[in-house]
């Protein structure tokens, strides 16, 4: 059975290697993210995507968190997932939310070591290696902005929506 | 099983002209950026449409139609269709998809535009087709009309968005990137609209055929320009990449288009389309099917210079 070459860095011998390559790809409020991810690498291979951390942000605005995170396609999977179920099959359900609020850091951790594991792939050292890392990660105030103007967006509808029906 | 249909038709028809623009950029169907900026566009469709939604409850004011049907349907093509949704696709594109880290060629920046393009078209899509009880005859008037609309425009943007990328004396400017998608697309909704507002005779029809041609045209140019000048760019920075398939897909699009023109369907609501043949419709397949053969074989005759 093939490694997951990004899961497999959680069993990477050069650990500061790679503390320090994730520190470069999460930027701000890199330390919870690194807890966790010492968290998932006390769980067995199979397991590691299993630990879950709560994330108010996520939980009440959830695709904002994901686009300020520059995870995108994870953002529109969670802004675009409830909307499709409930246009083909007229229910998404409130789990969900719970559900993405719960795994998102875990799912920003795995997204860092991805990255990684593409860096070794692509070769990359020192300031390059560093600089592509930052690139792919950190935070965006352009995606969170657009992504906190769609949510409000689509709250004032819906908010305005419910009024409506009411009145 | 009827949903998992209505899913497959509206999002089966973008992904294919998606495949076109990938396959003529060389761009790489596993890259990230690529189904970022795929997924971004469905992102913009939700918010063009809650957006509109919002607007429409806060400011509830019907504005009465002057000029008569024309008029009507050019005002309702740009202010209710090109602007909003041309501008949020640009966003999206400009902001967000062409920064992502994996987007390292110029002969990216075309495939991303239309990636972002069709992801707003197959989501609208969706939201077209779940609606109705008899999906199958809009599923494929919607395949073979609005989905190839959007796409010209993203072809269009990404053409225009790639000239002002690169290093030119006269290059493209960001103004432009916007504008020519908006024209181009409240141009082809416009001939529609004015029909739906009461427009009579065949001058609509007739006009919706010389603005698909004309604007199928100026992608394919616009296209080639920017990716013969990007490819020379990456050739420079040593990040071309190979591929193939040029020939495959342009056979295949110029077939579908060859079928779409001389078979005909039956199209339920409208049958004056039906009278026309699809030739209409069948314009877009049949430009871009010559367009990517015409590709291939520029390939192929610079290859054999080289050797």
């Amino acid at each position: 059975m093939a490694t997951n070459p990004a899961l497999a860095l959680c069993d990477d011998p050069d650990q500061q290697r790679v503390l320090a390559d994730l520190s470069s790809f999460f930027g701000p409020r890199a330390d919870r993210f690194l807890t966790l991810y010492d968290k998932m690498r006390e769980r067995p291979l199979k397991k590691r995507l299993g630990v879950w951390s709560w994330n108010w942000m996520v939980f009440f605005a959830p695709f904002v968190w994901f686009f300020y995170r520059k995870q995108y396609l994870l953002g529109a999977a969670v802004l675009l997932t409830p909307i499709v179920l409930s246009v083909l099959i007229g229910g998404a359900g409130a789990g969900a939310t719970v559900a993405f609020a719960m795994w998102a850091n875990c799912w920003y951790v795995y997204g860092g070591l991805k990255r990684i594991a593409k860096a070794d792939a692509l070769g990359l050292a020192g300031e390059e290696r560093a600089a592509y890392l930052q690139r792919a990660g950190g935070v965006s105030m352009v995606g969170g902005g657009i992504a906190g103007f769609l949510y409000l967006a689509l709250l004032g509808l819906a908010i305005l929506g419910a009024m409506a029906q009411q009145g | 099983m009827d949903r998992i249909g209505v899913l497959l038709a509206a999002v089966v028809p973008a992904l294919t002209i998606l495949a076109a623009a990938v396959t003529k950029a060389r761009a790489d169907w596993r890259s990230e950026a690529l189904w970022n900026a795929f997924f971004l566009g469905a992102v913009a469709a939700i918010g063009v449409g809650g957006v509109i939604g919002l607007a429409q409850m806060l400011l509830p004011v019907q504005v009465a139609p002057v000029g008569g049907a024309w008029a009507a349907g050019a005002a309702k093509a740009l202010l209710n269709a090109a602007l909003p949704e041309e501008i949020a696709k640009f966003a999206l594109l400009v902001l967000i998809a062409e920064r992502h880290v994996d987007v390292r060629r110029k002969q990216d920046l075309l495939p991303m535009a239309v990636a972002v393009s069709l992801g707003f078209a197959a989501l609208e899509n969706l939201f077209y087709l779940a609606d109705v009880a008899d999906w199958h005859s809009r599923a494929v008037l919607r395949a073979l009309t609005a989905i190839p609309g959007h796409g010209v425009d993203g072809v269009v943007m990404g053409a225009m968005l790639t000239l002002a990328r690169l290093p030119l004396p006269r290059r493209g400017t960001l103004v432009g990137t916007l504008a020519l998608p908006v024209v181009l697309h409240a141009a082809y909704d416009f001939p529609l609209m004015a029909k739906e507002a009461g427009a009579a005779g065949p001058w609509p029809l007739g006009l919706w055929l010389a603005i698909i041609t004309a604007s199928g045209l100026l992608a394919a140019v616009l296209s080639t320009r920017a990716l013969a000048l990007a490819e020379v760019a990456d050739r420079h920075a040593g990040t071309e990449r190979r591929g193939g398939g040029v020939a495959l897909i342009g056979v295949a699009v110029l077939g579908s288009g060859i079928v779409t023109a001389v078979l005909p369907i039956h199209l339920g609501e409208l049958p004056w389309l039906a009278l026309w043949g699809m030739l209409p419709i069948a314009i877009l397949p049949l430009i871009f099917g010559v367009d990517l053969l015409w590709w291939w074989r520029r390939g192929r005759r610079r290859a054999g210079a080289a050797a």
